[in-house]
Order: C-alpha cells, then sequence, then structure tokens
C-alpha cells in the first residue's frame, strides 16, 4: 500500500494549486521576515554597535578605516558604510558662527556658506564583509595645513540605520598629530553618535614609580564603551579602539572614582583595576563581572531593580624605555538585554505573523486536497471503480488520509523551513533555538492543521462535492475568523470593558481554542515562547490567563482528540456510504 | 477467513470492466493505471512499462499521456479493460459493455471475449444487444424486471428456439396433415394455410412430398426464432403463468 500513498501523496503535493499556493506562502514568508525586520529595526532596545578607527597620514596620502558592526549582543553583522572625510578652516566656521548670532546672516544663508566651507576629501560605500570594513587608499586629495577634519559615516543594517550629517562640527573631529615635520590625523571612535575620543599622551619615564607622569605631547586617540550584559549572565564587555602610530600594544585600566592625586604608577597600579591588553585597532575585552550597579527598589506593590548612574574611567598605558603612554578618559556603561533581537523575532513568530499566518490561512489548502481526495471523487462516483482493486474501503480510507496528511505536512515544513531561513539571512540573527523549540514551532502548526484535516476528513464521509465545499468553507470561516471575535463580544456583554478585561478575554480565547482544530497552535506557540525565554518573557495578562486554563495534559488531550476522533467517526461512516454516483 | 479477506481474494480474480467507467479524470492515462497498478503490489518502473504494454494492446498507445477526461467512452472502456488485465485475472465481469460503442468497438470486445474463451478464461457478459450474446456466449442467464427467469446453455437455447415452416396450400385437409406429421408438428389455421413446427428436413423435401401427393404449395416461407424471440417468449410464458 505504500505505492499508492506516494502516488496520492506525490499528486496531492505536485497539484499546480497546492504548489502555486505554497510559493505565495513562501513569499509571504519573504515578506514577513522583512516585517520581523523591520519590527526589530525600530525598538529602540534593539540598534547596531560600532567601533572603528580611522588614520590619514598627510605626509604620504595614505587614508585607513578600519570599522566593526556588531549587533546589540556584540555579535558581528554585516552592512553598508558610507563614509565622507570633510575638511575645513576652522575659523571660517568661526567667523560664520559669529555672523550668524549676531543676526548679520538668516538660517539658510548661515547653512549654505557652511556647505561651501565644507571640501570633500574623500568618500565611498562599502559592504563589510564578517561585519568589518577596512578601506585603504592613498588620497589625491589632502586637507591644507591647519584645517580641521571631520568623518562623516552612515551605517545601514538590517537593524537599523544610523549616521552624521555632512555639515562642519556635526561629524567626528580627527586629533592632530604632529610628529616632527608630519601631521597625521587620527580618529578612533565606538558607538553612534559620535562622540570625540580620548587622547593618549606621551610622557617621560619618572624617576620613580610615585613620581608624577610629566605629559610632553600627542600620542593618540582610544574610544571605548562598556556593554553590560547583567542579569544571570553577570558578564561585561569592553569595546575599545585604539590609535598610536608610536606603540603597539597597552595594558588597560578601569576605576570606578576619579583619580584624587596627580596620576604616576604607583597609582595606577594602586587604585585602578587591571581589565586586560590591547593592540592598536578594535578590541573585545571580556570582563567577568557586571560593572552596572543595580539597586532593587519597593515600588507601591512591586520590587523593582533600577540601574545606578555612574561613570567609570579608562586609562590605557604603554612604557617603552625612554617613553610612557598613557591614554585616559571617561567610558560609558551601556546595558545590553541579552537575547533581546532574539526574544523580539522569537515573540513575533508566535504571533500571527509566519507560521500563526501559515495556520490560519492554509486550511483553505486543507480543505481543497480533501475535495480532491475523497469528495470530488465520491460525488463523481471514481472511488468504486478504485475499490474494484484488492483492497477494502478501510485501505482506501487509510491510503488518501494517510497521503493527504503526509502533504500537509510537507507543505507546513516546507514554509516553516523557508520562512525561517528567510527570517536569519534578512535579520543576520542567529535564534539559538534548541530541538524542542523547532519542535514546538513546527509541531504547532503542524497539529493544527491536521486537525483541521482530519475534521474535513469526516465532513466529507458525511457530504460530497460542492455541498463539502460549501460546508467545509462555512467551518473554516466559523474557526479561522469568527471563532478569535467571540471570548471578545461575550466578555464585553457579560463583563463589561472593565479592569482585567485582556486577562478574561486571553483566558475565555484559550478556553475556546481547545475547541479548535485551527486554535491549537495557540498553546504550542505559548510553551514555545516559554521554553525558550522563561515565564518572564510571556505578557502579564496573558501568563495570568494562562494559569490554569493551559495545562500539558489539557492541550496533550486536546490535541490527540481532535487528531484521532473525527478522522475515527469517519472511518466508521465511510464503511457504510454509497459510492455510486 | 474475514469478509474483508474474501473480499480482496475476489477482486484480485476478477476484472471487471463497467458499463459507464468513472475515473478520477484530471489524471493521465498512465499516471492512473500506475497508481491503481499499486494496490496489485505492482510499482514503479514495472508499472509503467506494463502500463505501456497494456495501453498499446487495447489501442491506447497514442493516449497514454492524456487527461482522462479527454477520453472518449470507447476509449475509457479500453482503459478500464486495461486495467482489468493488470494481475491477467482467470474472471472477467463484462458489465454491458457494448453499450454507447461504435461497431468496431462492438467487434472489439466480441472478439475480445471469444479470445478469452479460448484462453480458459470465465467472462460475464451482460448485454441488452441478444443478437450479440448469441455469437459469443456458453450460457445465457436470462433477467427480467430484475428476476432471473432463465439459465440455459446455447444448446439448450438453439433446441428450444424452435423454427417454423409457413405453408399456403391449395386446400387443407387430413391427407395434407398427415404428410407433414412426418417431418414435424403441424397445425392447421385455415382452410389454405398450414404452419409446420420444427421441421425435420429442409423446406425442399417437403415441398415436393406435398406436390408428389398432388397438393398445390402456392407460397412456402421458413421463420428462424432468435434469441430475442426465446427472450420475449420466456417473459410471455412467466406472464402467462403469473396470470394462473
Amino acid at each position: 500500500m505504500v505505492n499508492p500513498v506516494f502516488y496520492d501523496f506525490k499528486r496531492g503535493l505536485l497539484r499546480p494549486t497546492v504548489l502555486i499556493s505554497l510559493a505565495i506562502f513562501a513569499l509571504v514568508g519573504v515578506g514577513l521576515a522583512y516585517l520581523i525586520l523591520s519590527v526589530i529595526a525600530m525598538n529602540p532596545a534593539v540598534r547596531p554597535e560600532v567601533a572603528y578607527y580611522t588614520v590619514l597620514d598627510n605626509s604620504t596620502g595614505k587614508f585607513k578605516l578600519e570599522l566593526h558592526i556588531y549587533n546589540p549582543e556584540l555579535n558581528p553583522i554585516d552592512g553598508e558604510v558610507s563614509y565622507k572625510l570633510g575638511c575645513y578652516d576652522g575659523k571660517e566656521v568661526d567667523r560664520l558662527d559669529e555672523l550668524y548670532t549676531k543676526g548679520l546672516i538668516g538660517h539658510e544663508e548661515y547653512l549654505k556658506r557652511l556647505a561651501e566651507i565644507l571640501e570633500l576629501i574623500d568618500e565611498g560605500v562599502y559592504k563589510s564583509s564578517g561585519g568589518k570594513v577596512v578601506v585603504e587608499k592613498k588620497l589625491e586629495r589632502l586637507p591644507l595645513q591647519g584645517y580641521t577634519c571631520e568623518l562623516y559615516l552612515n551605517i545601514s543594517t538590517p537593524l537599523g540605520s544610523m549616521g552624521t550629517i555632512y555639515t562642519p562640527r556635526s561629524g567626528a573631529g580627527y586629533i592632530s598629530l604632529v610628529l616632527g615635520n608630519n601631521t597625521m590625523y587620527v580618529l578612533t571612535g565606538v558607538g553612534m553618535p559620535l562622540r570625540p575620543p580620548s587622547k593618549i599622551m606621551r610622557g617621560e619615564v619618572p624617576g620613580n614609580p610615585e613620581e608624577p607622569i610629566n605629559i610632553s605631547g600627542l600620542a593618540g586617540a582610544m574610544s571605548a564603551t562598556i556593554y553590560d550584559f547583567g542579569g544571570r549572565v553577570n558578564r561585561s564587555v569592553l569595546l575599545l579602539t585604539i590609535y598610536s602610530p608610536l606603540v603597539e600594544e597597552f595594558e588597560v585600566y578601569i576605576r570606578s572614582t576619579p583619580p584624587g592625586a596627580q596620576l604616576s604608577l604607583k597609582f595606577v597600579e594602586r587604585y585602578f583595576n587591571y581589565t586586560g591588553r590591547a593592540r592598536v585597532g578594535v578590541n573585545v575585552i571580556e570582563v567577568n563581572a557586571s560593572l552596572l550597579k543595580r539597586e532593587t527598589r519597593e515600588l507601591p506593590g512591586v520590587r523593582v531593580e533600577v540601574i545606578v548612574p555612574q561613570s567609570l574611567l579608562l586609562l590605557v598605558l604603554a612604557r617603552s624605555e625612554d617613553a610612557v603612554y598613557v591614554g585616559l578618559g571617561p567610558v560609558e556603561i551601556r546595558p545590553v538585554q541579552p537575547g533581546i533581537s532574539q526574544l523580539l523575532v522569537v515573540q513575533q513568530l508566535t504571533s500571527q505573523i509566519g507560521p500563526g499566518l501559515f495556520t490560519q490561512f492554509f486550511p483553505i489548502l486543507v480543505l481543497y486536497l480533501i475535495y480532491v481526495y475523497i469528495a470530488k471523487p465520491r460525488a463523481q462516483g471514481a472511488l468504486e471503480f478504485t475499490l474494484a482493486r484488492p483492497i477494502t474501503r478501510t485501505d482506501l480510507y487509510i491510503t488518501r488520509f494517510t497521503a493527504g496528511a503526509l502533504v500537509v505536512i510537507a507543505s507546513a515544513m516546507l514554509f516553516n523551513t523557508t520562512f525561517l531561513i528567510a527570517v536569519q539571512s534578512i535579520t543576520k540573527l542567529n535564534l539559538g533555538l534548541d530541538v524542542v523549540a523547532y519542535a514546538l514551532m513546527y509541531g504547532g502548526v503542524i497539529v493544527s492543521l491536521l486537525a483541521f484535516y482530519s475534521l474535513c476528513y469526516l465532513l466529507s464521509t458525511l457530504t460530497s462535492g460542492t455541498k463539502y465545499i460549501v460546508v467545509s468553507v462555512i467551518l473554516y470561516i466559523l474557526y479561522a475568523f469568527i471563532w478569535g471575535m467571540l471570548p471578545y463580544i461575550v466578555v464585553s456583554l457579560t463583563r463589561g470593558f472593565g479592569l482585567g478585561y485582556m486577562t478574561e478575554v486571553m483566558k475565555l480565547s484559550f478556553i475556546m481554542a481547545y475547541f479548535n482544530p485551527i486554535g491549537l497552535n495557540n498553546f504550542y506557540q505559548l510553551y514555545l515562547l516559554k521554553h525558550v525565554f522563561g515565564e518572564e518573557a510571556i505578557p502579564a495578562f496573558q501568563a495570568e490567563a494562562a494559569r490554569g486554563v493551559v495545562e500539558p495534559w489539557f492541550v496533550a488531550i486536546a490535541t490527540i482528540t481532535w487528531l484521532l476522533v473525527p478522522a475515527l467517526l469517519g472511518w466508521l461512516r465511510f464503511k457504510k456510504i454509497s459510492l455510486i454516483a | 477467513m474475514t469478509r474483508d479477506k474474501k473480499r480482496k481474494r475476489t477482486s484480485w480474480r476478477v476484472g471487471w470492466v463497467p458499463e459507464l467507467p468513472i475515473f478520477e479524470t484530471e489524471l493521465k492515462a498512465i499516471d492512473y493505471f500506475v497508481y491503481l497498478a499499486g494496490y496489485y503490489g505492482i510499482t514503479g518502473s514495472e508499472a509503467k512499462s506494463l502500463a505501456r504494454e497494456l495501453l498499446s494492446r487495447f489501442g491506447l498507445e497514442d493516449a497514454i499521456n492524456r487527461k482522462l477526461s479527454t477520453f472518449s467512452q470507447g476509449m475509457k472502456k479500453r482503459f478500464a479493460l486495461a486495467v482489468s488485465m493488470i494481475n491477467d485475472p482467470p474472471n472477467f465481469i463484462f458489465d454491458e459493455v457494448l453499450n454507447g460503442l461504435d461497431p468496431q468497438g462492438i467487434a472489439f470486445f466480441r472478439e475480445l471475449t471469444l479470445e478469452f474463451r479460448k484462453r480458459g478464461k470465465a467472462v460475464l457478459f451482460s448485454s441488452h444487444i441478444l443478437s450479440e450474446v448469441e455469437g459469443i456466449a456458453d450460457r445465457v442467464v436470462f433477467i427480467h424486471k430484475g428476476r432471473i427467469i432463465g439459465n440455459y446453455s446455447m444448446d439448450e437455447i438453439r433446441h428450444k428456439a424452435v423454427s417454423a415452416l409457413h405453408l399456403t396450400l391449395n386446400r387443407v385437409d387430413d391427407a395434407v396433415l398427415k404428410v407433414l406429421e412426418k417431418y414435424g408438428e403441424p397445425s392447421a389455421l385455415d382452410s389454405r394455410r398450414v404452419i409446420l413446427r420444427r421441421p425435420s428436413v429442409d423446406s425442399s423435401i417437403i415441398i415436393a412430398e406435398l406436390v408428389k401427393v398432388g397438393v398445390g404449395v402456392l407460397e412456402a416461407k421458413y421463420e428462424e426464432r432468435s434469441l430475442e424471440d426465446f427472450f420475449f417468449n420466456l417473459i410471455r410464458e412467466i406472464e402467462v403463468s403469473n396470470r394462473w
């Protein structure tokens, strides 16, 4: 009987109607992946991070820009980077500011003149690879002596875009580094908006470690941000970019309070915490502790954890035989919600986007499949000819049921897989789902569709031909669209729009979902969210509504009942019905 | 043995060609054939080559890849026949297969039935075209209003379906009837006409004998009775017996 099952499966799946529908669903899946992407990109909690350094050697004309892009969890992501290197005479800008402040020129004129002052030295658009862009080139045009240079960056990633306007003083300003007759423009940065980097100074080697370091000149630039993952993760990451033409490697220190005395080597050893080593370029340094101060505060009825504002100091230090290089500057701590982008994606996946949408609309194809397998040939009388083969009615019933069920399973798996691949490749996020999560995601869709399939199969034994189509479509509209509205109507009429309205609606929705084959998916999606992110990922009103109503045993019984009972009743009926047209 | 097992075994031993074969017509002939062959445990390339062989044998070689919905009534019957031959069963049911067929189609099924008979296969052939049945059947079961009213071998029918010689003479008297009694069962209709049932010799011998004894033979008409007459006669007999 394997061959007829396979053949029925093949002719079910390869029907133009099914194939075209699946192609449309796949396209919708890609569209939904973009929708999910836009939801993530618009969420303020999710934004890309950048770290870069750039240097322009005015004597050789060599320009270098190295830029790294990260997602909120500091994993590299790709994007498009466009930059402009603009230089201008700072005195000219000051003069224009004065004219504008005194009201001698209007705003439009001021902007127009500002634009005229800015001289474009170089520009480019690059796509990152492995989250990294490296631009190295020799510039034909160089800034004039005494000019100020700024870097204007625009970065576009799947998680959002950010950038700076190309006008004087809105870009990131280079530090001029004079080394003999040579002037180098150096700039480092971490994060957006662009902030001026901290300077790395060159000092003389002190006679003894307690002697303050005497600064003798500029040696480079550095920028840093600490990302605090907090919570259960309890780790911080220091993103640090350094550039100095004089030193290759630095020791990195962090301190929570400003130094109370002049900086000496002894003072650094005594009061700063050694964090690691950093080389010229972009450094990601793991700090095995949460550096963010958190306090638990009692508010009426709830306890909340709040972040206490604080500033940290970052110090980089390098020593050579004849000099000491030290950079000191404040460092921002930014709290990171681990897995926020994954949470947003999975929340979307478990909503009416994606598999939910498939479960909502694919049943129309399910009922059509049964029309093809049973209802139509039965109305025509074509099953009688098939039954003249050495098979029983039970064989025929099981064969076609299995083939149709396999088409439903294959279609659901095809859609889910296409959709997940689209989501992962468009958002560039590794969802990090385990086998159980995938089983819940795929299983929910498959179980719901098979439950509806089972119900329609029963229906095909009670009616046939056009009657079947009419009744099954009515049933589909009832379960897919009307059923979901009923809890709102019932709660509104019985309780009104009072406090806890949504909880009551949700509770009734859960109860009614047990009596809706398509609704079974809701339970599986809820368990998926719980499994991946824990109870806290579920909105409070939903968690409250599910309490005592959504239980694994109830869900298991509902699943088995929906899958088996209609199919068995259909079988009992099929054994007796007339198959003559 | 369970009912289902019996049913399966029976289906295995019987090939069925219905009067109006109804298929899942959106399928191609070869695909539907392969699908149905699967129920006989014949799969893949074996089923495909069997499909080509049988469909070609029954004149459907050009229609192998055509959808069944485009088939004429005759083609559908040939296709059903090809399907019934998948496992080459020893028995066949041709249920009113001749209905709706053109003369070629009728000839095709007639010859096929005769061929099956030669090969020792049993064919249950139902038809309203009794002239066709006459030429192919060994035994005929007559059904009237859903009831079997007769079950005869063709020899019995031939014997019972007697012929008669209608004679118009210049006179009919006892002497004439005495002459005729030697050759069959005479009965006088009037003073000039007589019927001789079950004549035992050729009509020319009977006419010669009558002329020899001085009887003028004005007209002689030989009446042959068909299977159809036999059937109607059976019906009449049933109706008469029912009346009594």
